[in-house]
């Protein structure tokens, strides 16, 4: 039995939405302690996509994405680059002078933006060292 | 980057879907090439000027000023 093709448009929305929907569950099911599911559900939405992208034979992304996404990932690095160069050592200052105490959720940004611009820096130089 | 797509395009009784599928990129992308709103790769403006049997300077027509050239300089 043969299904007739979708447009790329009903596509991309349709993986949009699958994503977007299993981020959700995979999120609001572990904090209602039901990880597993909330996994499953994830993994459903993956597979979704991955159907999704058989039922067009024209292309759903293109070089215009590509570009779209590389601009949204450096405007995120600059907003997290900005932030954190005016909040960090303002909490740093603040904690010296016992105005503010380190939480482990405080802590748990400060890592990740730690590791993120790590990653970025090591990316950098691999690439560069390429071209 | 200014450029003669949606000219070319109609001229040749095109669609944007129907090009879009020749050049394999989507409808979206050739939207946006016509509307000024996307500058497409190198690769991108070669395909468009030989589907055109034209040149590169047909379709495109950049900005910038391209008033020297190789020869002109000592």
């Amino acid at each position: 039995m043969t299904y007739p093709l979708l447009s790329p448009v009903v596509v991309r929305r349709l993986i949009g939405f699958a994503v977007v929907l299993g981020s959700l569950a995979l999120a609001g099911l572990t904090i209602v302690s039901r990880p597993l599911v909330g996994v499953a559900a994830y993994v459903l939405s993956l597979v979704v996509v991955a159907a999704a992208l058989l039922q067009t034979d024209s292309p759903v992304f293109d070089e215009r994405d590509e570009t779209v996404s590389k601009e949204a990932a450096s405007r995120t690095l600059t907003v997290f680059g900005v932030a954190s160069a005016v909040v960090f050592p303002a909490l740093t200052v603040a904690w010296g002078l016992d105005m503010f105490e380190w939480q482990p959720w405080s802590s748990a940004i400060g890592v990740f933006v730690a590791v993120l611009y790590l990653t970025y820096g090591a990316f950098t130089v691999a690439i560069g060292s390429r071209r | 980057m200014k450029n003669s797509l949606k000219q070319l395009r109609e001229q040749y009784g095109l669609s944007q879907r129907a090009l879009a599928a020749q050049l394999e990129v989507t409808r979206q992308t050739i939207n946006a090439i016509e509307g000024d709103r996307y500058d497409p790769s190198a690769e991108l403006v070669f395909k468009l000027a030989h589907f055109f049997e034209c040149s590169v300077e047909d379709v495109f027509h950049p900005d910038v000023g391209l008033d020297t050239t190789v020869s002109e300089v000592d």
